[in-house]
């Protein structure tokens, strides 16, 4: 208890969380982030390296890092893994073609250690376009129900129209505080007594 | 620290040659025998460990040893890749007969109605798997064909994405007629494009993005958001584009301006029709360096196809214009 404590309070403090946005190129993982932050979307380029962005969400601090998804950058992801508290893991549901390979990366990232805590939710973008998988067909198409080790939920959503984006994030905020932060409702410390998987690797947030 | 080192890059250099002339000829075993999705995707995870393996090496590698290995993992990430392509069918077949499995989620969260409604919603099952199910417009497996908008799979409606597959020697035209023949009104908002090889593809400005694997000897006018083109090779591209234009594992890409001739007036997409073209702002995934990448170059206006070239009426010869047109002529 005595460690528990002192993880709560460090924590307590900073109230910042990791969220680390991955997924194909050419899904829409910077087009969302632009979308939520109020940016144009439309002239943006495929992303050459990373980009972060930080929000305040209620009472935490978001820092979310959006790393671009081509193929001869995604052996570079897994410098981006330490400290992540979420995955954001972006489809492009009009991709039928890639949902193979889309499936692939995503169940290796899950093999990962460094995130082996990290909430997963599943956005399920471009919903607006005619003619996109629909979000159980991607659950399937991905094998979502295999996943065992990761908490995860999946949305449909189009950073388009903005539609669920903002659910998608309450989402995570409210499953990593869940887990991690001490929060006063019964319902949530009872989560926090149950979920019990805190390492201490995780408390340091300071970069 | 230097002996360190020096023994790391020996030991690192054994496994690494060994392991990448073992996947070598298991590519090459797959090539010559029926590519399963099994088999690719064992080749797909060693090559991944390799990968990362490389990454980790960066740090003690000479930077001669790092191109050379690099440049041989390229060559059998592309192989895979177009394998992949070729065993792709059946990957899209096994999705859908799992979804009449309707299994409940296995999440530990509550199932949202979002989900609930969804998975209700999955198709009935179905004996044998038929075509490719997209509801969105497609044209593929085509050779020897002058393709036009009323060649298009599906029913007409405003907005759609559009799938081009599997043509050989073909000429596509989907600029809208202006004759009325064809809705006026009709928008992409996405295309995919796969495994085309000596065609010439004259597609209007759309208001999404454009995603292109393993075209082969082709020539492609278009305006789009984006541009992503991978594992091809000898391709002239006249776009339209308000960002970068991304190749990865490409070579011998000439890109130009989209030509003014195939303008239509802008009815939906005044963004990327008003904005100056970025058409040699082109960024190579796979060539991340200060030098100019080798595999792509700006088309010379000589080679260039003239504004009364492009074979806008179905009425040509299409071999004779094909011969006229694609980068190589042979
Ligand atoms: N119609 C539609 N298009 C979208 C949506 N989200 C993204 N796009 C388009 O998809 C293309 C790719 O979007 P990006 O945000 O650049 O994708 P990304 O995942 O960041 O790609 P990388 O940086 O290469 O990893 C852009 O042309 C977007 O305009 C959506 O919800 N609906
Ligand atoms: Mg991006």
């Amino acid at each position: 208890m005595g460690l528990l404590t002192i993880i709560r309070k460090n924590r307590q403090k900073e109230k910042e969380m990791r969220i680390l946005f991955l997924g194909l190129d050419n899904a829409g993982k910077t087009t969302i982030l632009k979308k939520l932050n109020g940016e144009d979307i439309m002239g943006i380029s495929p992303t050459l390296g990373f980009n972060i962005k930080t929000f305040v969400h209620g009472k935490y601090t978001l820092n979310i890092w959006d790393v671009g998804g081509q193929r001869t950058l995604r052996p570079y992801w897994r410098n981006y893994f330490e400290q992540t508290d979420a995955l954001v893991w972006v489809v492009d549901s009009g991709d039928r073609m890639r949902m193979q390979d889309c499936k692939e990366e995503l169940h290796s990232l899950l093999l990962e250690d460094r995130l082996a805590g990290a909430s997963l939710l599943i956005f399920a973008n471009k919903q607006d376009i005619q003619g996109s998988m629909s979000s159980a067909e991607i659950r399937d198409a991905l094998d979502l129900p295999s996943i065992k080790t990761h908490q995860w939920r999946i949305l449909p959503c189009s950073a388009v129209t903005g539609h669920n984006l903002i659910e998608g994030l309450d989402w995570v905020v409210g499953d990593v505080a869940n887990r991690i932060y001490y929060s006063s409702t019964a319902e949530a410390t009872d989560r926090w007594q149950s979920g019990g998987a805190v390492e201490p690797s995780n408390v340091s947030v300071e970069k | 620290m230097s002996e360190t080192n020096q023994e790391l890059t020996q030991q690192y250099y054994a496994r690494t040659k060994a392991a990448i002339s073992e996947l070598t000829s298991q590519l090459e075993a797959i090539k010559s025998g029926s590519a399963t999705s099994d088999s690719i995707q064992k080749v797909a995870v060693e090559l991944a460990k390799l990968r990362k393996e490389h990454t980790d090496a960066i740090a003690f590698l000479p930077g001669y040893d790092q191109r050379q290995v690099d440049k041989q993992l390229e060559g059998l990430e592309s192989q895979l890749e177009s394998l992949r392509t070729a065993a792709a069918p059946k990957a899209k077949f096994a999705f859908k007969r799992k979804a009449t499995k309707a299994a409940p989620p296995a999440s530990t969260t509550p199932a949202t109605a979002s989900e609930q409604s969804t998975s209700a919603a999955a198709p009935p099952p179905t004996g044998q798997p038929s075509a490719v199910h997209t509801s969105g417009l497609s044209i593929s497996g085509h050779t020897n064909s002058y393709l036009t908008l009323s060649s298009l799979s599906s029913p007409w409606s405003s907005a759609s994405d559009l799938t081009i597959s599997d043509l050989d020697n073909c000429i596509v035209n989907f600029i809208p007629d202006s004759n009325g023949n064809i809705p006026h009104d009709v928008t992409f908002t996405a295309l995919h494009a796969r495994n085309i090889s000596n065609t010439v593809l004259i597609l209007p400005i759309i208001s999404g993005s454009a995603l292109l694997h393993d075209l082969k000897n082709c020539v492609i006018a278009l305006g789009s958001r984006q541009f992503r083109m991978h594992t091809s090779s000898e391709v002239d591209v006249y776009i339209s584009i308000a960002s970068n234009p991304i190749i990865e594992h490409c070579s011998a890409i000439r890109f130009a301006d989209y030509p003014s001739s195939l303008r239509r007036p802008p009815a939906h997409d005044s963004i990327t029709t008003q904005t100056k073209s970025n058409y040699l702002a082109v960024q190579d995934f796979s060539h991340i360096r200060a030098t100019p990448s080798p595999n792509w170059s700006a088309l010379p206006e000589e080679a260039a196809i003239r504004d009364d070239q492009w074979p806008l009426s179905n009425s040509v010869d299409v071999q004779a214009v094909l011969s006229q047109l694609l980068p190589s002529r042979g």
